[in-house]
């Protein structure tokens, strides 16, 4: 990928589109490193450069301790090599003030660039879309927009570590309460050396008046990626948050290991979007992220909602189940659902939709898009609790197959403890057929441009739960994952 | 336009068209009559340059031009538009897209910029009456859910959009009630024109009621054995297509 | 992966057990060796395997089976009594052996065969142990160690026999915790046809175990009709597996219509190995009290151009626990494939609990395949609606939960099979719901 340059501006629908990975460069900046290992040094170590409370070190320790009697999780459809963990850097940061940039003259030109290239501007033309950014570049934060203008409204969006030191009595109520370090084999590991993310509060009756937007990138080489992100929206808050993510291209495997808690009160809603496009390997599936992340919601007040939307293109490895625990009466949760996966990739994903209340109810769709040697799989659970009065669920899982050496899986877990449920799931398979194809290339269309279309159409259900700005970018990332798998 | 010379073609090495010979001049409206088997289906899709036959001998020429050796998709752009006796399927994209993505892809070849959306709306609304559709139809899914008049209707909307110089409608009254019918036929009747040839593939005459041609040609075994005017419909309404095969 | 080592101990009774037929060949004692090998390290599967997720075999573990009966006689209007067809060739088994004074096949059509185990092992010993997989399962290398009787049938090329072959497999009652490993062989050779019951009655409320394996083998163009009607005593295991696998255009129709046993596990599984081979997999449980029924399926279909159908429906009540886990595989190259699975299931009570797993694994591309699974209670209007017509609650209820049920059994061919399992599952309906 050269290093000019390059307009990033939001491509239209139908603008021809390159095949490269186009965030596959490497920023050339200098850093604060920690030399790859892990041990509860390493987890001392990232709290005292931190600064942190007592409280949270104790917690990180007894996540690491707890990690340590774990396996590797064995059940998802994906295959690779065993992970070393002491191969790898748990901290890296740019070179920066030491308190963090006070505005946006005092973050690094070089990094301003970076983002600019990936098409997320940091600089007040991030102001025109509407959209509050923090931006978070390997380890840490480096800039943060709008916090200001937020803030007059009390709503507070900051980077993790920021909102420990200016509200730790928040951060101890929430933090652990939704995915607890002891719920996995990642989230203990994320729980033990998370390093930040972002952290948001939406007061009582307040409905953020902009989309809150966060865009992960891992720079450095060898080091992982455990951000921890936590949004509280309290009685009859909105928010809509957006998550995107990219990694430059290199032969190693990275890891991203990252851990996302929400949580809706009373009457609250809560939307979060991601487009996640990690590296996702070469064709023979040489590098690319690992990515292995637990997201959970809960639905904690009486008709709460949480809708989750993901668009997943990336990763050489996903493994990921944004879940939702319905507890409040009434409550509602989604999972609208795009995976892609090409060449070698292998993608493990799904939701899981925990009924707990009355009258609780939950839609889940799913599209799965399988081309070249990849393995897509879904794999989800609705479970209907024994005092869920009339708990409602409906599950489309729909799979695309382009190619006949990929693999495309269907693992539904139904379980109902409550006669009043009525759950329906229906799931099926297809390919592109050979009419439709001829059918877009008799009306004039290439085959890149029909393939793309039909992809498109195919997506429609899912597409249309994402943000504006969002979607014409998700369609774009599904035209580039896809190409050369057809023809 | 469309010169055709001793064509033979198969698919899966069964020979289907056993040198077909065809001249089709601008302007001209063509039927080609047969019994089923007798490879109308294949002659349109060999046209439109659908992948799966073998051209074992013969030659397609479209305005001088050699079509054999040309792309599904470059025939389309160079103006070669073929009506589906069964028009598929496709979720999700909703009818406006397709027809904004197959007006562009022409626009684009013959050099034109592409349509912006107010001109390209007040466009289709115009071919719209032509077939008595309703706005609404731009918005739903390719032919999702179409009852069969109305995805026979959205074939002659398409065509009406992209506005070819050959058309080919393949069994274009096959499903359709006597209004259907009607309806089709008036949106193809106002689509004739001096530079636009159109060749009808049909197996009844009741088409040709409303479309009148200029000839009537008689398939049958992959060759055309028989050639006429519009009255050798009639007869061979008459007298059935055993008729022709005696004569041959 | 060693199981739970607390289960492996536990069913250490069973490897002292030692079990041999008469004239046993070196073929079977090897198998049954490596069954004994794998069944000592590996013993019982624990719940945290996958496949026994809803299913704990905690109690089942706890119990000391017995593999002495003790003799008792069953009359011949008794089995004429308890057996579904009138019509039919009969092959009665009474707590686990084969008997030939109550068997009727005495006058078998030409191409025709069957025999118990030991009798007939001789003509299908190729085919034995073929179709199932003891290294995962425990019960089927429990059942390879000690499979002590059971019936074989086979079916010359080109034979179509037209009278059903009905096997009846009762437990008498005599002997508590009695433990029976049964392993039927069913071989089809091609261009055959003909029509099994498998049909296990308990006639007391005693617990036993009931532990079948039928192997099933369809030559080209064979094809096989085969029903299975469950109705063990309400405190009994019934452990089955019932493994398939068809050659070319070969059909197999299979119903399996669970209605007893306090635990019920099947596993139902065939391999589609042939081109246009047709598998019909339907089933349906009816549960009340604390009965669990747990069906596992697999379909694999192996090359391109198969089918497979799949309906299993359940029918909830009381504190019963149902499990349903479909899997359907199409393996790489298996184009053309279409398969259709679905699962519906009908909750009547406060206690019971359904787990649904539907799943598809896929590795080809040009395949057409469906699943679906609905979990639901009575619809309120359509209850209401039959009690303005003056029918009270009870006899409403019923009448829905049949009109739930009748669907599997309408995919049955008219005629008196299924005249006889649609009166026997109207019986078993539940009084009353709620």
């Amino acid at each position: 990928m050269p290093e000019t340059e390059q307009a990033q501006e939001l491509q239209q629908i139908d603008d021809v589109l390159d095949s490269d990975y186009k965030a596959g460069f490497v920023t050339d900046i200098e850093a604060d490193t920690f030399l790859p290992g892990l041990s509860e040094q390493t987890v001392r170590d990232i709290s005292r450069i931190k600064g942190e409370p007592e409280f949270l070190l104790e917690w990180r320790l007894k996540a690491y301790r707890h990690w340590l009697t774990l396996e590797t999780p064995k059940w998802a459809h994906v295959h690779y090599p065993e992970i070393d963990y002491q191969s790898i850097s748990y901290y890296s940061s740019p070179k920066q003030n030491k308190d963090g940039p006070k505005s946006l003259d005092e973050v690094d030109p070089e990094l301003l660039r970076t983002y600019e290239k990936l098409g997320v501007p940091l600089d007040e033309r991030a102001r025109l879309a509407g959209v509050a950014v923090d931006a978070v570049f390997d380890s840490v934060s480096v800039a943060n927009t709008f916090q200001d203008k937020l803030a007059e409204d009390g709503i507070l969006f900051m980077p993790f570590s920021k909102a420990v030191h200016q509200h730790p009595e928040l951060i101890k109520k929430y933090l652990g309460s939704v995915v607890p370090y002891r719920d996995n084999f990642y989230a203990a590991l994320n729980s033990a050396v998370f390093s930040d993310g972002s952290f948001v509060y939406i007061p009582k009756g307040t409905r953020c008046p902009m989309e809150l937007s966060t865009y992960f990138r891992i720079n450095a080489a060898n080091t992982g990626q455990f951000e921890r992100t936590l949004i509280i929206a309290d009685d009859d808050a909105y928010v809509s948050y957006l998550e995107g993510c990219t990694a430059p291209m290199r032969d190693e495997n990275q890891l991203h290991a990252a851990v996302v808690e929400l949580v809706a009160h009373d009457r609250a809603e809560i939307k979060y979007s991601t487009v996640q496009n990690w590296y996702p390997g070469d064709k023979n599936g040489v590098g690319g992220i690992f990515n292995f992340v637990t997201k959970r919601a809960a639905c904690r007040g009486e008709s709460s909602k949480v809708s989750w939307t993901q668009v997943e293109t990336g990763s050489a490895i996903t493994w990921k189940y944004p879940s939702i625990i319905l507890q409040g009466d009434n409550s509602v949760g989604e999972f609208y659902s795009i995976a892609v996966t090409n060449n070698m990739q292998q993608a493990d994903t799904g939701t899981k939709m925990i009924h707990l209340g009355k009258n609780t109810s939950s839609t889940i769709i799913a599209k799965g898009i399988s081309a070249g040697r990849s393995q897509n799989s879904y794999r989800g659970l609705v479970r209907i609790g024994a005092n869920a009065e009339n708990a409602r669920n409906h599950t489309e899982c729909d799979s695309l197959l382009m190619g006949d050496q990929c693999g495309a899986h269907t693992f539904p877990y139904i379980e109902v403890k409550n006669p009043t449920a009525q759950i329906e799931h229906e799931a099926s398979t297809s390919k592109i057929s050979e009419d439709q194809l001829f059918y877009c290339k008799q009306r004039g269309l290439d085959v890149e441009d029909a393939v793309s279309m039909i992809v498109n159409g195919f997506c429609k259900q899912v597409m249309r739960q994402l943000p504006m700005e969002f979607a014409v970018e998700a369609q774009n990332l599904l035209g580039l994952s896809l190409e050369g798998s057809v023809g | 336009m469309l010169e055709i010379k001793n064509l033979h073609a198969s698919i899966d090495g069964k020979e289907i068209l056993r040198g077909i010979n065809l001249t089709v001049n601008a302007g001209e409206v063509h039927a080609i009559m047969g019994p089923n088997g007798s490879g109308k289906s294949t002659l349109s899709n060999v046209i439109a340059g659908r992948d799966g036959y073998e051209i074992t001998q013969g030659t397609v020429t479209y305005k001088g031009e050699n079509l054999l050796q040309l792309k599904a998709e470059e025939r389309a752009q160079r103006g070669v538009f073929l009506a589906f006796q069964y028009p598929v399927e496709i979720p999700g994209v909703s009818n406006i897209y397709l027809l904004k993505a197959a007006l562009n892809a022409v626009r684009k070849y013959q050099g034109l910029d592409d349509l912006d959306a107010i001109d390209f709306l007040t466009l289709v609304r115009s071919k719209l009456e032509l077939v008595k559709m309703d706005e609404e139809f731009l918005h739903r899914g390719v032919n999702e859910g179409f009852s069969g008049g109305e995805k026979k209707r959205n074939e002659i909307l398409q065509m009406a959009l992209l506005e070819p110089s050959l058309a080919i409608l393949d069994e274009t009254d096959s499903g359709l009630d006597i209004d259907a019918l009607k309806t089709v036929s008036d949106g193809v009747n106002a689509l004739r024109s001096s530079d636009r040839s159109i060749v009808m593939i049909t197996h009844y005459q009741r088409l040709l009621d409303y479309i009148v041609p200029d000839f009537v040609h008689v398939l049958s075994e992959g060759q055309i054995v028989k050639t006429g005017g519009k009255e050798l419909a009639l007869e061979l309404e008459a007298k059935g297509y055993s008729w022709v095969n005696k004569n041959a | 992966m060693p199981k739970s080592k607390r289960l492996t101990e536990l069913a250490t009774p069973f490897a002292s057990v030692v079990v041999e037929l008469e004239q046993e060949t070196s073929f079977v004692k090897e198998l049954r060796g490596n069954a004994l090998a794998q069944f000592n390290s590996y013993g019982l599967p624990a719940k945290k395997e996958e496949d026994w997720k809803y299913t704990s075999l905690w109690g089942f573990s706890q119990q000391q089976f017995s593999h002495q009966a003790i003799p008792h006689t069953v009359s011949q209007a008794q089995t004429e009594q308890l057996a579904l067809l009138k019509q039919a060739y009969r092959v009665v088994i009474v707590d686990g052996v084969f008997s030939n004074e109550l068997s009727q096949i005495d006058n078998l059509p030409t191409g025709l065969t069957v025999s118990s185990l030991a009798e007939g092992l001789a003509s299908v010993q190729s085919h034995l142990g073929g179709q199932i997989n003891i290294e995962k399962a425990g019960f089927n290398a429990l059942n390879t160690m000690l499979m002590n009787d059971g019936v074989v049938i086979t079916v010359a090329k080109g034979i179509n026999i037209e009278q059903p072959i009905e096997l009846l497999v009762i437990n008498s009652g005599a002997t508590e915790n009695l433990a029976t490993h049964l392993r039927n062989v069913i071989v089809l050779e091609e261009n055959s046809q003909v029509t099994v019951i498998e049909h296990y009655v308990g006639l007391s409320d005693i617990q036993y175990l009931t532990n079948v394996v039928t192997e099933v083998v369809l030559a080209k163009s064979a094809e096989l009709t085969h029903y299975k009607l469950q109705q063990e005593s309400e405190n009994a295991f019934h452990i089955a597996t019932l493994a398939a696998s068809q050659a070319a255009h070969s059909q197999w129709k299979t119903n399996s219509i669970s209605l007893g046993a306090k635990l019920a596990r099947n596993d139902v599984h065939t391999q589609l190995l042939g081109e246009q081979a047709h598998v019909v997999m339907d089933g349906l449980y009816l549960l009340n009290n604390k009965q669990h029924s747990d069906f596992h399926t697999r379909i694999d279909h192996a090359v391109p151009n198969t089918t497979s159908e799949e309906l299993f429906k359940g029918v909830i009540d009381d504190k019963g626990h149902g499990v349903f886990n479909g899997k359907v595989i199409v393996h790489k190259d298996a184009q053309k494939t279409d398969s259709n699975q679905q699962n519906h299931n009908l909750l009547l009570s406060r206690n019971c609990e359904i787990d649904s797993k539907p799943e598809l694994e896929i590795y080809a591309d040009d395949v057409k395949c469906a699943h679906g699974s609905t979990v639901g209670q009575m619809n309120e209007d359509h209850l209401f609606f039959l009690r303005t017509r003056g029918l009270d609650e009870v006899s409403a209820r019923n009448l829905l939960t049949y009109a739930f049920a009748v669907e599997v059994l309408e995919r049955i061919p008219a005629g008196d099979i299924r005249k006889a399992l649609s009166a026997v599952v109207e019986q078993r309906l539940p009084q009353g719901g709620q």
